[in-house]
């Protein structure tokens, strides 16, 4: 949570932009801890965690004119780097391919300001509170597949489920979440 | 995915399937020929794109739940580094555009008071230029004692690791470094070694030294490192040195070694 007098993520990524390394230490310090945790847990070695946090942060100094706002939070972009990161490693492992990101070359869509506000704005409670009111079977689906990387095909195998309803549980508990952030944005 | 529905492979046409996808895709899950198929799907289609950055936002939520990690200052160091490294050469200070906004107000504002706002806009101007280098200045300075302070703590660490009795690695420069040399500190309390190290030849813009341990043959990545213009370089290391063999310094690529053990020259190494 920033105050009045701290620099917003999107000014300390313009900071970076222009080869400020202060605001990339910044940075750093905001969101470290959160992409740390993440990669953790989902590659359980903390070797790899570090490395993968490593290449998160030298990514944003390199290309932080990549960033679109529109895409979404600067919070959501360091996760999803430090995410997808992750996932390769994951597939590596298993001597998987990686997929390609559908909006990696599209600049014309657009999101509105106020997920970002969401994100930002959320408590550790409302995180909480939201992940403890989904149905077992959904969060497990979406654990599965964010921390644990698994395809839809292997979830479905691990519950003993069809595979449509692996992708109705992803998309039941994903409409969940997002009704927690757009009820934050007020 | 094999058993996908026909349907999905019309990848124009909009339906409750393509959001599925963008479900899956959102937290990671979807395979390679449906990510595929996705993709020529989304760039026609304004809803799916809105539903994948709002998913995505809300598959960033799985992560916030996460207990945070401790602070990892040795990590920060080693980024650091690296990116200050591959920073060119400094950049000017950005043009001040209230200053311009100021003057093209004045412009357009004819009259006795316009005229006397006008004889203030320059004195105002360089004077908004004057704050901005001062505050600029400030940062610096700022920065440059958080640098000191920083390498004070760590030689206040390395001192703590040895005067406790820690493990001690020296290292020796090879013919590549023979002014090179350094130690190694294992603070018996536990946590990260401390690695200092002094006389390194300065690397091209393109390389980083990085610091392996080496245990049974098998070389493991214990941090990146790039010497400084002071006389030596203190670093944290990310791997423990009890039971290895061997630490060495190579010269990697910039980001570190691009496999899972060295390929670059040896500057300087130890036996544990």
């Amino acid at each position: 949570v920033t105050t009045a007098s701290e620099p917003t993520d999107e000014q300390l990524l313009a900071a970076v932009g222009r080869r400020e390394l202060g605001a990339l230490e910044a940075l750093y310090d905001r969101y470290h801890r959160l992409a740390l945790g993440l990669a953790r847990r989902m590659l359980g070695d903390e070797q790899g965690a570090e490395d993968v946090v490593q290449d998160v942060f030298l990514a944003v100094w390199r290309q932080a004119h990549l960033y679109r706002r529109e895409r979404g939070a600067v919070k959501t972009w360091l996760l999803a780097m430090a995410h997808h990161r992750a996932i390769d490693r994951l597939r590596q492992r298993a001597n998987l391919d990686r997929a390609p990101d559908p909006l990696e070359d599209i600049e014309d869509h657009t999101v509105a300001p106020v997920w970002e506000q969401a994100l930002a704005q959320i408590t550790v409670e409302e995180v909480a509170g939201a992940l403890g009111s989904l149905p077992p079977e959904q969060r497990e689906t979406l654990e599965l597949a964010y921390f644990g990387g698994r395809s839809q095909s292997q979830i479905a195998e691990l519950q003993g489920v069809p595979l449509g309803t692996v992708k109705g549980r992803t998309r039941l508990g994903l409409e969940k979440l997002r009704g927690l952030l757009a009820g934050v944005r007020g | 995915m094999s058993n996908r529905p026909d349907h999905v492979n019309q990848a124009t046409d909009h339906d409750e399937t393509f959001e599925e996808l963008v479900a899956a895709q959102a937290v990671g899950s979807l395979g390679s020929d449906d990510a595929n198929r996705l993709k020529d799907h989304v760039r026609q289609c304004a809803r799916c794109r809105q539903l994948l950055a709002e998913y995505r936002s809300a598959a960033t939520v799985l992560a916030l739940g996460l207990e945070q990690s401790p602070p990892n200052v040795g990590l920060k160091e080693n980024v650091l580094a690296v990116a200050s490294r591959e920073m060119g050469a400094p950049q000017s200070l950005p043009p001040a555009p209230n200053v311009v906004v100021l003057a093209r107000q004045e412009e357009a504002r004819p009259g006795f008071f316009g005229r006397l706002r006008l004889a203030y806009a320059l004195p105002l101007a360089v004077l908004f230029v004057l704050c901005l280098g001062l505050a600029w200045w400030n940062l610096a300075l700022q920065e440059q004692l958080s640098a000191q302070q920083t390498q004070l703590e760590r030689q206040n660490r390395f001192i703590a690791a040895v005067a406790e009795g820690g493990q001690r690695v020296p290292l020796v420069g090879t013919d590549r470094a023979p002014d090179a040399s350094g130690e190694v500190v294992q603070p018996v309390s536990g946590g990260p070694p401390l690695l200092v190290v002094r006389g390194l030849p300065q690397l091209s813009q393109d390389q980083v030294y990085e610091v392996w341990v080496i245990a049974g043959g098998q070389p493991t990545s214990a941090g990146l490192l790039q010497p400084s213009d002071e006389q030596s370089t203190m670093v944290r290391l990310r791997h423990e040195i009890t039971g290895a063999d061997m630490v060495a310094l190579t010269a990697e690529p910039a980001g570190g070694s691009p496999g899972p053990g060295p390929t670059g020259p040896i500057y300087a190494a130890g036996r544990v």
